[in-house]
């Protein structure tokens, strides 16, 4: 599958520290979710740290199962339906209509979640500094020989770095919409790095040193379908048209 | 090389407290790797760091067959053995 559209949208203003966007029947929320976090519960400080951490990914998990809600029942303009009983490693589902999709992701404190009717929905954020996009070990893992050859060309520092992690939200989102995950080599989903090298070179790392890296897609809802149920179209089909979009580039 | 499980689990530890997730001490081999934050891009860079110390190639979807740091130690010395 080729990602070939890299489109940016611009978010309005905030709103109650996040923004929300919306296209053509896609709309998004992204910001800090911590936010929403409510007061801590007495003697939680002093709980052990592993305890602390399980009770934090329950509530980002709550967190964002309320924006997906808040983000369908304002702009969908039906009944909250509920989402489906967890199925591990699956993709997030709403009960009723299926026509609906959703996705959730979360780095550091930054959330970005999106729905949409019609088509399948995928979404990724990853937080600055992106330290891990310099390691080569994720690199080779995630780039196709061709992606890679173009960031060779590119020194290291903080705007490859940038470089990479927006491919990378790229693919994740393309592979999160098919609801395959890292079940699909994400080297087999091949962005247009050349317009991402294009895009983050003629800036200064200054001008959004701290800004996450999010990308949203939208795919036909057959896409996973050609791809990925065994017609033998494999991974590497053209799915369809991906449309692309960076709620912050 | 090693093909120890107790040498690889200890190596697996100090990955995870490379990535930057948790701190050392603040877990153990029988913690699920999913409480540890280990997402998507640590999970493809566990696989590359693994490729380059153990010459084994493995799939991400690893840390879903093996989700300890106990069970994946135990399973990439299985593979090891078995190379």
């Amino acid at each position: 599958m080729t990602v070939a559209g890299i489109a940016a949208v611009p978010a309005p203003p905030d709103l109650r520290g996040s923004e929300c966007g919306g296209a053509d029947g896609l709309w998004w929320r992204a910001g800090d979710w911590t936010l929403d976090l409510g007061e801590p519960r007495a003697g939680a400080p002093h709980a052990p740290a592993h305890e602390a951490r399980a009770l934090l990914l329950a509530a980002r998990r709550s967190i964002g199962r309320a924006w997906v809600r808040d983000l369908v029942r304002e702009h969908l303009d039906v009944a909250w339906p509920g989402f489906i009983a967890d199925r591990p490693r699956e993709k997030p589902r709403l009960r009723g209509d299926h026509a609906i999709d959703v996705s959730i992701a979360h780095s550091g404190t930054t959330m970005l979640v999106a729905v949409g009717r019609g088509a399948l929905v995928g979404a990724d954020v990853e937080a600055a500094p992106f330290e891990a996009f310099g390691r080569p070990q994720l690199v080779r893992r995630m780039c196709s020989p061709r992606e890679l050859a173009v960031l060779d060309d590119v020194d290291d520092g903080p705007l490859r770095r940038r470089m990479v992690a927006r491919a990378w939200t790229v693919k994740e989102a393309v592979l999160k919409a098919r609801g395959v995950g890292l079940a699909v080599d994400p080297r087999s989903v091949v962005v247009d790095v050349e317009a991402i090298v294009a895009d983050v070179a003629c800036r200064s790392a200054a001008e959004f040193a701290s800004r996450p890296e999010m990308s949203i897609v939208r795919l036909a809802a057959g896409a996973h379908t050609a791809a990925d149920a065994g017609t033998g179209a494999g991974p590497d089909a053209d799915a369809g048209p991906v449309e692309v979009w960076h709620p912050q580039g | 090389m090693t093909t120890d499980a107790p040498t690889i689990e200890s190596w697996l530890m100090g990955r995870v407290v490379a990535y930057g997730k948790v701190d050392a001490g603040t877990f153990d081999a029988a913690t699920p790797l999913a409480d540890l934050g280990l997402d998507s891009v640590y999970a493809l860079t566990l696989c590359g760091d693994i490729e380059d110390e153990f010459d084994l190639d493995v799939d991400p979807t690893i840390v879903w067959d093996y989700p300890t740091i106990g069970e994946l130690a135990e399973g990439i010395s299985e593979r090891l053995a078995a190379a």
